[in-house]
């Protein structure tokens, strides 16, 4: 009797200990998370002014400059972090960046070097953020693989975390140079 | 710019300074061993002649009398060494230094400050510290940089089981230490720092995402999102591939607009003495890796920083 219950009692503080474990990795995951919010946002707040400067260039973009300002404002409005939306829009953010890059007046414009060098410093700064989230995602699935963890983090109701992917408009541009 | 090591090597060999150094110490040594041959063995055959018998006491004055030539055997061996030792210093050494730098200045005799050495805070107790073979030059004629061999050692006092005052001496870090200007300043501090396989790795470190990095490299900072953008997956692979290849720990540390690095390799710039070749090609290839990497991984890490808006 006496063995039985202390089987019990190492099987609980085994199961707190990973609980606990466990925990804090999707902790760290969601302020990773948070982290490339903050960098986003900051992106993206950048967007009217990147708008302003390319539309009266680029009169034939209209279509990606009303779309980019519709995604970000439809972005704001949702409280939740939601990845996806906002790497299409850092995707639409690229492609003006790109467009640009075809009017010479635009890009000797000092107003539009500025938030050139801004959104790039952000971009960078994002990649490095994305790297952390994955890092930390891949922490934490791994763990959540071994055993006995794979068990307890099941009965426990953890659920393995998604990874970043690579954004749509760099996938465009890969396929662009191995098709060349 | 830069030669290969196969080209530098075949260059110094046909150095005539050197041929002459090398001639002139293997000739001392061969007279040398010659003299310290026929010194023992005569003083040994005159005491033994005179006296003609062999009691402890006889053979134990032979014992110590020969162990005193050959104490003042190494005493000139050692001399005619430093006269090699300072040749090959001011030729092979400072060859390979202007191979890689630019305005370069070697003081063989010179320390560098521990000041400056503690400036690359490495936490670490010492209370000797030796330097010596400092230079000072430029990296692709702008960034400073100023290295030098270092010895830190720590002496301990303790009482034995007798009850006297014993002397331990324990060396802490024996290598070469570079410290480099950047014209730019990260804001913040970033340490990579080699791992010791089985130490437990500090809690506060930065998980990177190179599994391969992770076994041998801990980084601590206080921007994980500078030191993510610095530490590029290409920078990376090179502090793994130069650690792979040269079975070496070092530590790099860049603090604001400073970078600092020091290589765990126990003496450096000395001459190898060997009796076949000229030159110890094994050891000359050594400082060849270890100034290319540095001066490599500066201007890698330079080039990083310049392109990163911080």
């Amino acid at each position: 009797m006496n063995i039985l219950i202390i089987i019990i009692i190492i099987i609980l503080i085994i199961t707190l200990l990973i609980y606990n474990r466990l925990i804090k990795l999707r902790n760290k995951i969601k302020q990773s998370e948070s982290g490339i919010d903050i960098y986003l946002n900051q992106r993206f707040d950048l967007i009217p002014n990147l708008v302003e400067c390319v539309k009266g260039y680029a009169k034939h973009e209209k279509e990606v400059l009303q779309n980019t300002v519709s995604l970000r404002n439809e972005y704001n409005k949702n409280r939740n972090i939601d990845l996806k939306q906002a790497s299409k829009i850092n995707g639409n953010i690229n492609k003006i960046l790109a467009i640009a890059e075809g009017y010479p007046q635009l890009s000797a414009n000092e107003q539009y070097i500025n938030l050139q060098k801004n959104l790039e410093k952000m971009e960078s700064q994002l990649q490095a953020a994305r790297r952390i989230y994955n890092n930390d995602v891949t922490i934490y699935n791994t763990k959540l693989e071994t055993i006995p963890i794979n068990i307890i983090g099941k009965m426990l109701g953890f659920r393995k975390a998604e990874l970043l992917q690579i954004e749509e408009y760099k996938r465009e541009n890969i396929n662009l140079e191995s098709e060349m | 710019m830069k030669k290969e090591f196969e080209t530098i090597y075949q260059e110094l060999l046909e150095e005539e300074e050197i041929k002459k150094q090398w001639n002139k110490y293997q000739e001392g040594k061969r007279k040398l061993n010659i003299i310290i041959l026929l010194v023992i063995i005569l003083f040994d055959a005159v005491i033994l002649w005179t006296t003609k018998e062999f009691t402890s006491t006889i053979i134990t004055l032979l014992l110590i009398w020969n162990f005193i030539v050959f104490i003042m055997a190494n005493i000139f061996y050692s001399k005619n060494q430093k006269k090699y030792n300072h040749t090959f210093k001011e030729i092979v050494i400072k060859k390979l230094l202007d191979n890689f730098y630019d305005d370069v200045q070697y003081y063989p005799a010179a320390k560098m400050p521990y000041d400056t050495y503690n400036e690359g805070d490495y936490n670490e107790q010492y209370n000797k510290y030796y330097s010596d073979d400092l230079f000072k030059a430029k990296i692709d004629d702008k960034s400073n940089i100023e290295c030098a061999e270092i010895k830190t050692q720590i002496e301990k006092k303790y009482i034995d089981n007798q009850g006297r005052v014993q002397k331990e001496v324990i060396t802490i870090f024996n290598g070469l230490f570079a410290k480099i200007d950047i014209n730019k300043s990260i804001n913040t501090i970033l340490k990579i720092r080699t791992n010791w396989i089985g130490l437990n790795r500090a809690k506060d470190k930065l998980e990177m995402d190179s599994q391969e990095f992770e076994k041998h490299f801990d980084v601590y900072t206080q921007n994980n999102i500078i030191a993510m953008q610095l530490l590029t997956s290409d920078i990376m692979m090179k502090l793994v591939d130069f650690k792979n290849n040269m079975k070496l720990k070092y530590d790099i540390g860049i603090f604001n607009n400073k970078i600092y690095i020091r290589f765990m390799t126990g003496p450096m710039f000395e001459a190898k003495i060997s009796n076949k070749e000229i030159l110890d090609k094994k050891s000359i290839e050594k400082y060849y890796k270890i100034l290319q990497f540095t001066s490599e991984l500066a201007e890698k890490l330079i080039e990083v920083i310049e392109e990163t808006e911080i």
